[in-house]
Parts: structure tokens; C-alpha cells; sequence
């Protein structure tokens, strides 16, 4: 910054020995306007998740007494462990991590186990309905989730799974699928078909290809699959609020955090818990943003 | 049982057929039989045995289907293997099988269970919906209820939506929220993607904050919200008070609480927008830009005549993309208000008739309005945009 400032103040002595072209101001400006957008746009997107954190540590009167208390005290950082220690035994949030952990690595592994084989079928294998899929697939993922929920929800009120959690895995496989099968497709594309042929040829099955070819081939692809799909189990909250609200024990974490905000739960408390469930995402975001961040524009993951 | 309700035999006969011919695919083909054969024996055994469970009375319930399920699956297995002993099929079982529908058996082996589940989970409930959404069945009767009768038909859900108040103003509401959440979104993406797109010093830092809004559960980035613009100790009203403005309860004022909504859209969803144009920008050939500089094109006609025109097709993906998903959308809105404060929109609308009236007709004919507002302005939306094209 300090450079810019510098080159403004002695602009109007420049000017007589040097004309200042549009060029050259245009670019001056768009610098300064591009380095306060960056720190407009850090602020817009980084704070609420520090002051997050730092709410979960300042309890409710020390908040009211400083509101605008931009840094906990050294004494409230030394207590930090209280309000996490809270949520986690009184209001049940290891059950609630469990349960999440578990919806959330069953969804990733059993997406995985039919998306790799489905998307194979779409690039590689000639069928008269494959064109109906492909498209049926894309279609799959604009439906309004809260039209299907509702059939959903008398059909397992009335088979009695409603409560259940592998009830609810199916349900969000339903969603995973359809997507991890386009950007598995759109990957595998990419993979020459040449490689598998010799493998064919050499008298090795299909299934044995994909497992010893294809798949080594496309570990990007998979990882990115698997991130997004852990994802969007591990946030999703419209069909646990359906299907899993009269079950506390089966709650997920976002259902378990939803409940707990009413008058009665100190802020604090709701901070603690929305750290919790947000620290594994931003995790594993960090260390595989590379993969991520492919399979959000390939598969242009819904949200 | 007083009256026979045709729709029920019709499902139940296609569960039926498909949790047998699921097992006989499979096993036939294993065997390195026909799997069609396979398939066919096996919805004929599901059939037998599904509707014969029914007439002996031993499914009665519902509750019974996973038992039933698993009764169909055993006999269609064996007698499968039956049929491999004795060397019988249905019809092709011995004949040749070409090369070619041996490759499309193989891809529907592999697609089946995707196939599956999907029907099952969505295209299944939605046909569905347009049944129930017809009929007047309440939360506290679900236990009686027959699940696929037809003879209790009747438009009293519609004459209640039409009744009701402001459900109008509620689909407006909801257009306006999708449009400006919509719009807003691609338009902070936008500057998002132009601020990054050349290196600097911490670019990737920053490029990674950008995605947090968008990554982050739903439910804890409302809570912080709620929290900072909480009337009483909230962090944007403390400042704003210090610098001499009022305080104000954002979440709770009618027409602030919907800007807010609106902003939220935007803030949660621009990171989306951010990758596609990032990308897109990303892959513009320099040499168009040093063309343009060579005519004389100064840096912000560069920005508009030429990177702009190429965002073209993404800002209209975007946009159809983007309009679907914020129009379907519940979490957001139903978090940070409940619909209260004149922010209602229509999926509220929904969840409050299933759980608020415990209406379970009502809540589906809403819905079905729903899907079907949402059909018409996609269909004039490609109206539109072909007419553009050409």
C-alpha cells in the first residue's frame, strides 16, 4: 500500500515531465480499488467464522458487560475448554458427532461403491437407455427436495424407519449419487480407452479393470467425490428435521445444534457447538482444497 | 379390507416385480446365464410370492415389508438356482447371447442399484405427491391410512390454498427473495473472481476464504448471523450505536428481516458463483487481451468488452442453476426467521402445513404449486435465452 500513497502525492509533480496516460491511471485505480475489495471481501467472509470462535469462549455477562470486545481475555482463553466441555456432556453432542460420523462415512462409502461402477457403465458402455440416463441423472438433482419429502415421509412413518438412521443414509444417497456419477463421468472421459482395451484383450474382465486400471487412474476424481459427498451429509439438515425430529437419539449434528438454539441455551454454548461442526469441514477443506475445489465446479455440487 | 384399492395392486405389483428381478439379474448373471432370463424368472417369483404373501395373510402391514422383502429375495434365489439345475430359463435361457447385449447386461448390472434407489427416493414420491396432494389425509390419521387408494379424491387442498391468506403474496415474496438472492450472488462471485484472478501475496489464502460461506453447515454460519445482529448485544448494532446510529432488530423488522434473507443468499452462495467464473476467466487466451490492448483498449474496456462478453455462458448456467436451488431452498430461510417478519416462502409455506396445520394434503398440493411455479419460469427462462441465441 505505502508505494501507491507515494505515487498519488508526487502524481502532480510528474505531471509536467511525464503525461500520465488512461492506461496508467486506470491500472493505479484498479490496484487501490482491488486491494480494498480484498480486504472487504476477507472481513465479509473470515470474520464471522473468528468471531465464532471467539464467542464460544466469552460467556453471556462478560459478553453484555464488553460486547465490542474484539479479543477474549487471557482468562476467558484459559477457560476455553468450559463451554466445549458443557456441550459435549450435557447436551449429548458426542452422540450427535457419532451419529453424524456414521450417516456420513456410510453415505461416502456406499456412494462410492455404486457411483464408480454406474459412471464406468456411462462412459464406456454402449446400451440402449444410456442417453435416458445421462440425462435422468442431471435431471435427478434439480428436484425440490421438500416435494419428495413429504411422500417420503408418510412412506416411512409408515414402514416405521422413519426414526432410522440407515433410513436417512438412502435418502441422502439419493442425492449423492446423481452427482458423483456426472463428475466420475465427466473424469473418466478423460482416461484414454486404450489403456483398458489392452487389459481386455489380454483376457482381464470388466470389473477386474476397473478395479486395477480405471480406479488407480482416478483417484483425484474419487477424493473429490468423497469430499463433496461427506459434505453434504455432514450438513444436511432438511430431511433430518423431517424424518429424525421425533428420535433424539438419532439425531444428527445440525439437527442437535438447531435444537439447542432457544431462549433458554446461552450463546456461548451455541458457539461451542457451532465450532465443532464446522472445524471438521474446514479441515479437510484445507488439506484437500486442490481436490475440492475441482469437484465444486465439475460436479457444480448443489446447495 | 372393505374396498379394493386398484392403485395399491398396481404398486405393490411393482415392488413386487422388482425386488425379485433384482436377485434373479444378479444370480443369473454370476452364473454366466442370461441375466434377462435371470430377471424375468425372478419378477415372476416376486409376484407369486409378494401376492401370495398378501392372500394368506401373511403380510398384512406395512411394517411386514422387510420381511416380505426378504421371503421374495430367498425364493427368487432359489429358484434361480432351481431353474440353473435343471437347466431351465425363461424363454432365451439357451440361446447364444451376442456380444453386444452381453455389454449392455454388464452396464445395467452396474447402473441398477444407482437406478434403484433413485426411482425409489425421488421420481417414485414425486409421481406420488401428484396423488396426495389430492387427497385429504391429516398427520394423525398416517396409521390408517391406505397408502395408494383412489377413491377418496378431492381438490379440498387446492380450495384451501386458494383460501388462504397472503399465499399470494408468499409466491411473489419468494420470486423476488430467488431473483435478488440469485443476482446478488453472481454479481458478488463476479468481483470475487476479478480481485483474485491475477497472483499476488496470499492469493491462495484469500481464494480459500472465499469458499468458507459456501462450505461451512448451514447451521452454524446462521447462528453466528443471528448473533451478530441480535438486537440486544448483537456486534453490528453495538457498532453502529457507537457511531451514533440506531438499533435496530434486523432479524425480526418486517422488510429489514427479508433484505436481510436476501443478503444472506448472497453472502452463503456467491462462492459458488466465484469458482465457475474464476475458472471461466481463467481460461480467457492472454492473446485476445494483448489484441485489444494494441487497439488502444485501456483496462476498463478490457473489462467490459472483453472479458465480460466471454463470461456469457456461465453467467447463464449460473443463473438457471443458481435459480432452481435458492427457489427450492428451506434451510436458509426457515434458520434465521422461522418466516416470520414477512420473509415467508413458499417451502416454509410447506413445512408449516405438514407440521404447523399437521395437514399432510395441504402441505403436498403446496408443494406440488411449488414445482410447478418453478417449471413455468424455467420454461420461459429457455424460452427466452433461445430466442436470445438466435
Amino acid at each position: 500500500m505505502a508505494t501507491e500513497t507515494q505515487s498519488t502525492v508526487t502524481a502532480p509533480a510528474a505531471v509536467s515531465a511525464k503525461q500520465w496516460t488512461r492506461e496508467e491511471i486506470e491500472i493505479l485505480l484498479a490496484r487501490i480499488f482491488k486491494w480494498a475489495l480484498i480486504a472487504v471481501f476477507v472481513l465479509l467472509t473470515a470474520f464471522p467464522f473468528y468471531w465464532m470462535l471467539v464467542m464460544s469462549v466469552r460467556d453471556t455477562t462478560a459478553v453484555l458487560r464488553e460486547p465490542t470486545r474484539l479479543l477474549p481475555t487471557l482468562d476467558e482463553l484459559g477457560r476455553f475448554t468450559q463451554s466445549y466441555e458443557a456441550v459435549l456432556d450435557q447436551f449429548r453432542f458426542g452422540t450427535f458427532i457419532g451419529n453424524s460420523l456414521l450417516v456420513s462415512l456410510l453415505v461416502v462409502t456406499l456412494t462410492l461403491l455404486l457411483a464408480i461402477p454406474g459412471a464406468y457403465a456411462v462412459t464406456r458402455l454402449e446400451f440402449r437407455l444410456k442417453n435416458a440416463m445421462s440425462w435422468g441423472i442431471l435431471l435427478v438433482y434439480l428436484f425440490p427436495a421438500i416435494v419428495i419429502g413429504i411422500p417420503l415421509f408418510v412412506i416411512y412413518s409408515k414402514l416405521g424407519i422413519r426414526g432410522s438412521l440407515p433410513g436417512i443414509v438412502i435418502v441422502y444417497m439419493s442425492g449423492t449419487l446423481p452427482v458423483a456419477l456426472y463428475m466420475l463421468r465427466s473424469y473418466f472421459q478423460t482416461i484414454p480407452a486404450e489403456l483398458e482395451e489392452a487389459a481386455l484383450i489380454d483376457g482381464s474382465g470388466r470389473i477386474a479393470t476397473i478395479w486395477r486400471i480405471i480406479l488407480p487412474l482416478s483417484v483425484p476424481a474419487v477424493a473429490s467425490v468423497a469430499l463433496y459427498t461427506f459434505m453434504i451429509a455432514w450438513n444436511e439438515l432438511l430431511f433430518a428435521i423431517l424424518f429424525l425430529t421425533d428420535s433424539p437419539n438419532a439425531w444428527t449434528l445440525p439437527l442437535g445444534l438447531m435444537q439447542l438454539d432457544t431462549q433458554e441455551v446461552p450463546r456461548t454454548y451455541l458457539m461451542a457447538g457451532s465450532v465443532i461442526i464446522t472445524v471438521p469441514v474446514i479441515v479437510l477443506f484445507f488439506f484437500f482444497e486442490r481436490f475440492l475445489t475441482q469437484g465444486l465446479t465439475a460436479g457444480a455440487v448443489k446447495g | 379390507m372393505n374396498e379394493i384399492p386398484v392403485l395399491d395392486y398396481v404398486v405393490y405389483a411393482v415392488v413386487w416385480a422388482c425386488i425379485g428381478g433384482l436377485p434373479g439379474f444378479y444370480l443369473f448373471a454370476s452364473l454366466r446365464r442370461n441375466p434377462r432370463s435371470g430377471a424375468r424368472l425372478g419378477v415372476l417369483v416376486g409376484l407369486v410370492v409378494g401376492f401370495g404373501g398378501v392372500f394368506t395373510g401373511l403380510i398384512q402391514t406395512p411394517q411386514d415389508g422387510a420381511s416380505a422383502a426378504a421371503l421374495v429375495w430367498i425364493s427368487a434365489l432359489a429358484v434361480g438356482l432351481l431353474a440353473n439345475l435343471l437347466q431351465v430359463g425363461m424363454g432365451t435361457h439357451n440361446q447364444t447371447v451376442t456380444m453386444r447385449q452381453r455389454t449392455a447386461d454388464l452396464a445395467y448390472g452396474l447402473l441398477l442399484p444407482t437406478f434403484v434407489i433413485v426411482f425409489a427416493i425421488v421420481v417414485f414420491p414425486m409421481l406420488w405427491n401428484f396423488i396426495l396432494a389430492f387427497r385429504p389425509v391429516r398427520l394423525r390419521d398416517l396409521q390408517e391410512l391406505q397408502l395408494f387408494a383412489l377413491n377418496d379424491l378431492t381438490t379440498a387442498n387446492f380450495d384451501r390454498i386458494l383460501a388462504m391468506r397472503g399465499f399470494t403474496d408468499t409466491l411473489i415474496r419468494t420470486l423476488i427473495y430467488t431473483l435478488l438472492g440469485t443476482v446478488l450472488a453472481i454479481l458478488m462471485g463476479l468481483v470475487a473472481a476479478l480481485i483474485v484472478k491475477d497472483k499476488f501475496r496470499g492469493r491462495n489464502l484469500v481464494r480459500g476464504f472465499m469458499l468458507f460461506p459456501y462450505i461451512a453447515p448451514i447451521v452454524s454460519v446462521v447462528l453466528v448471523w443471528k448473533l451478530m445482529f441480535n438486537a440486544q448485544f448483537g456486534l453490528v448494532n453495538e457498532l453502529s450505536v457507537m457511531l451514533g446510529g440506531a438499533r435496530i432488530d434486523y432479524l425480526n423488522t418486517p422488510g429489514i428481516a427479508f433484505t436481510m434473507v436476501i443478503l444472506f443468499q448472497a453472502w452463503r452462495y456467491f462462492p459458488f458463483a466465484f469458482l465457475f467464473i474464476l475458472a471461466r476467466i481463467q481460461a480467457i487466451p492472454e492473446d485476445i487481451y494483448e489484441a485489444a490492448k494494441v487497439d488502444g483498449a485501456a483496462p476498463s474496456q478490457r473489462l467490459w468488452y472483453v472479458t465480460l462478453p466471454q463470461l456469457r455462458a456461465v453467467f447463464g448456467t449460473l443463473f438457471l442453476l443458481r435459480f432452481i436451488w435458492t427457489f427450492n431452498k428451506f434451510d436458509d430461510v426457515f434458520l434465521l426467521t422461522g418466516g416470520a417478519a414477512q420473509t415467508k416462502v413458499i417451502t416454509i409455506e410447506v413445512y408449516d402445513q405438514l407440521f404447523g396445520a399437521r395437514n399432510v394434503g395441504t402441505a403436498s398440493a403446496v408443494a406440488l404449486v411449488l414445482a410447478a411455479v418453478l417449471i413455468v419460469v424455467v420454461a420461459i427462462y429457455f424460452r427466452w435465452f433461445l430466442v436470445e441465441e438466435r
